[in-house]
């Protein structure tokens, strides 16, 4: 009998250790794949500190825009975005075009750095 | 030692008097034999950017008259563009800061998409990028004779291909003009070493005797 449940505990922490270290490797591999996405797709504009330029392309990184609305992320990459928006209290108003060609995965990948890596965003908070 | 050290100020010397260097004259030339006071003169003529007529982001025509007398930058963009525009438009901006309120400086910069970029588009755009009307002409007009001006008055590339991002290929050269209407350069917008030498270079037209 309790020969079986340290048996039991020992498989559980295996798994969950297994799990552990599955979670952060799959997060590096999301980070460097997101910044070379990011780098060749959103770079131009966003510049590659994510700064923005100028009131033509809002900043990524620091945003109030995306830590309010962090769930649009990849909506925007898919379906782009038009109309007037504030973000840091500055008003921008250019059409962004929808990154149609990219794969979900690939823009979830992008959305992934946007948000860890310019607006310090937990994954957990992605979990939908 | 001593020898050495006045070798080197020569040197110096030498190369502070050759660096003084002259812009070229680009594009085709033809030669015109004239007679004058009964002697015949070899006169070359230079290729010119053709008469235009466009209008710019305050719904004013700008033509040949406008940049009359004046050297200016040209370049050939569309607001939409994700790709090297944007990176073009940011070495760009700082020229336009360099040379901001030079009377004898100007800046046009052509759409190639003129269904989208209105005159309403580009003067929010121009705004938004910080560009002042009066020295900065965002240009917009008949579809064919921006790409006419593009591919025959500044050697740009300028046409429509649906398999491009945006919609649009075309070169990311900013072209420099000088007083006569004479391309005397075209550097790569998208990088900030050759912007840096049109800005060298405008400092050169801008000394430069006729």
């Amino acid at each position: 009998m309790k020969k079986s449940s340290i048996i039991l505990f020992i498989i559980f922490v295996l798994i969950f250790s297994a799990c552990i270290e599955n979670q952060f490797s799959n997060a590096s591999v999301n980070l460097a794949s997101g910044y070379q996405l990011y780098e060749r797709n959103c770079s131009n504009c966003h510049q590659k500190d994510g700064s923005g330029f100028a009131r033509l392309y809002p900043p990524l990184l620091n945003s109030d825009y995306i830590l309010n609305n962090p769930n649009m992320v990849d909506s925007i990459i898919k379906h782009g975005q038009k109309g007037s928006i504030k973000v840091n209290g500055v008003e921008y108003n250019l059409a962004m075009p929808a990154y149609t060609k990219l794969s979900q995965h690939e823009v979830n990948q992008i959305a992934y750095y946007v948000l860890i890596k310019f607006n310090k965003l937990d994954s957990l908070l992605m979990e939908k | 030692m001593k020898y050495k050290i006045i070798i080197l100020v020569l040197l110096a010397g030498l190369l502070i008097a050759c660096g003084k260097k002259k812009l070229p004259i680009l594009g085709e030339r033809a030669v015109d034999v004239k007679t004058v006071n009964g002697q015949e003169v070899i006169d070359t003529i230079y290729q010119t950017v053709p008469d235009f007529s466009l209008t710019n982001q305050d719904g004013k025509i700008i033509d040949q008259n406008t940049i009359n007398g004046k050297i200016y930058v040209a370049d050939f963009f569309f607001v939409t563009c994700p790709t090297i525009c944007p990176r073009m438009k940011k070495n760009l901006l700082t020229v336009y800061e360099a040379f901001k309120g030079n009377p004898n400086i100007l800046f046009l910069s052509h759409t190639i998409d003129p269904e989208h970029d209105s005159v309403a588009v580009l003067k929010n755009f121009a705004e938004r990028l910080g560009a002042d009307s009066k020295q900065w002409h965002f240009l917009t007009g008949n579809r064919d004779s921006i790409y006419e001006l593009a591919t025959h008055g500044y050697y740009a590339t300028a046409l429509p291909d649906s398999t491009e991002p945006g919609g649009y290929v075309h070169s990311g050269g900013l072209i420099l003009i000088d007083k006569n209407r004479r391309v005397r350069g075209i550097y790569d917008g998208t990088s900030e070493k050759d912007t840096k030498t049109l800005m060298e270079d405008m400092e050169l037209l801008l000394n430069e005797k006729e």
